[in-house]
């Protein structure tokens, strides 16, 4: 009888053991598999970005080039619902549906004939956090042509177990916290009023 | 010199009319949560006085300053340019010693140090970063940021004639930085005022010439040019004052429920379609 209860236990420490190595293992390989997948996506996007969009020849398409990009690579919704701030909320279905493709749009033009001047870069990854939640911010240091080497850290949410961007910060200065002040100014100044900002946002975008 | 007369009398004139008649902004329907929300962001009470303070400097800006810094960018070659901003850098040393030493920033106290010492001697006076190729890299302090990382608030955003951008908090960092600097002195002594006039003269000119082609796409790329440069000046000021440190704190702003009030339904990324 002692044997017997000796063996299953024997046997109930040992599967409990693999399990544990198992998982240990597992979540081990998930972990590294992570900072791969997160390292992988911001070279991937550093190199479609930048060295695709300094291929194109006139501003048009460079601005054509980027729009996907942005489809692609980031979280535009999230992205238009911070930067419109309380005024998500006052927006309509369709007015919100409207904001998301009239500021994607408005940032292809404006940062795409940005691009002309970077002929070459290089992209070092620094460190990637983990800030829970299935986000993480990924430190990266950029050097464009033979300029001073520019901090960026890139702020990446993980939605529907795909990797998007939330927001960049360049030198400390984020993307979505910038049109986030310029855009409720914009607003305030039409009273309240969210349309005001998507008409001017296709406006701007007009070549 | 006529235009600076020019620009103080309209500096005066405007600081009577706006703080007399309509100084402050006007505050928002408290039912309005957005616009609250808004108008709290901004931080901005004195908006209409400092949007004219803006838009003068802004005149100013396209009539002298982008004018001169044009010519500069054209009559100097990069290592003449260079070689002046190392100097400016230089003589700025002093002052971001004494506030790297108020931080108890230690080994940047360091750098600092002997910045000053390798540059002043093998860097020829400052013209030649010798230190930068040593590992000693350049870096800004000032006053406002040392009050900041004392726990000072920045209090409400200004625009100021001239010197454009501030907030209460680095207005006082410029006066005490001024005392801090022993040139200020040696100017008041020796009756040499005008060398200081000269170096932020060429400071203004050479900073504006390195972003002209940044300023001049923001400005035709914003729509609120004016906001765009409030909340840029604000976020570089707060990089300044981490010392560009990595800070993990910072990130959860995007889509953190407690910065939006209510909620709105978000599409799913990626199953957005063109509207237009």
């Amino acid at each position: 009888m002692g044997s017997m209860i000796g063996r299953r236990h024997v046997l109930t420490v040992l599967v409990a053991g693999f399990l544990t190595i198992a998982s240990l293992i597992a979540g081990n390989g998930r972990a590294q598999a992570d900072n791969a997948t997160v390292e992988d996506f911001i070279t991937k996007l550093s190199n479609q970005a930048i060295q695709e969009m300094s291929e194109q020849q006139t501003d048009a398409e460079r601005i054509a080039k980027l729009r996907p990009v942005l489809d692609q690579y980031f979280d535009m919704p999230a992205i238009a619902k911070y930067v419109l701030a309380g005024y998500w909320r006052k927006a309509t279905p369709e007015q919100r549906t409207e904001f998301i493709s009239a500021f994607s749009d408005y940032l292809s033009v404006t940062y795409g004939k940005r691009f002309v001047k970077y002929s070459g870069h290089k992209l070092d990854i620094k460190r990637i956090h983990d800030d829970g939640n299935g986000r993480t911010t990924a430190y990266t240091v950029v050097q464009l042509n033979n300029e001073d080497p520019v901090r960026v850290d890139w702020i990446i949410d993980t939605v529907n177990s795909q990797l998007r961007i939330l927001d960049f910060r360049v030198e400390g200065l984020s993307l979505s916290d910038t049109h986030r002040q310029e855009f409720a100014s914009v607003i305030q100044k039409n009273n309240g009023n969210v349309q005001a900002l998507i008409d001017l946002l296709h406006q701007k975008s007009r070549l | 010199m006529i235009d600076m007369k020019v620009f103080g009398r309209a500096a005066v004139a405007g600081v009577i009319a706006l703080t007399l008649v309509s100084g402050c902004a006007t505050k928002p329907d408290p039912n309005d949560e957005a616009a609250v929300q808004a108008y709290n962001e901004a931080n901005d009470p004195l908006e209409p006085m400092n949007r004219y303070f803006f838009e003068l400097n802004n005149f100013f800006d396209e009539i002298l300053l982008k004018q001169f810094a044009g010519y500069y960018n054209i009559a100097l070659p990069t290592v003449a340019k260079d070689s002046i901003r190392n100097a400016l850098r230089n003589l700025n040393s002093p002052v971001i010693l004494a506030n790297d030493l108020f931080q108890g920033e230690g080994s940047r106290a360091g750098d600092t140090s002997m910045r000053f010492v390798i540059n002043s001697t093998l860097g020829i006076g400052g013209l030649i970063d010798v230190a930068k190729m040593m590992g000693y890299n350049y870096h800004d302090e000032d006053f406002g940021q040392t009050l900041a990382v004392w726990g000072t608030g920045e209090g409400p955003y200004l625009t100021l004639p001239v010197i454009g951008p501030s907030n209460p908090r680095d207005l006082a960092g410029r006066g005490v930085d001024k005392v801090l600097d022993p040139l200020t002195w040696v100017g008041y002594i020796y009756d040499v005022g005008y060398i200081n006039t000269i170096r932020s003269g060429l400071d203004t000119v050479d900073t504006r010439a390195r972003n002209m082609q940044a300023l001049d796409e923001l400005k035709k790329g914003s729509i609120d040019f004016y906001a765009t440069i409030r909340s840029l000046y604000r976020q570089q000021r707060n990089d300044a004052i981490r010392n560009g440190r990595e800070s993990d704190d910072l990130t959860p702003a995007v889509t953190s429920e407690n910065m939006i009030p209510g909620d709105g339904a978000v599409p799913e990324a990626g199953q957005v379609t063109d509207a237009q």
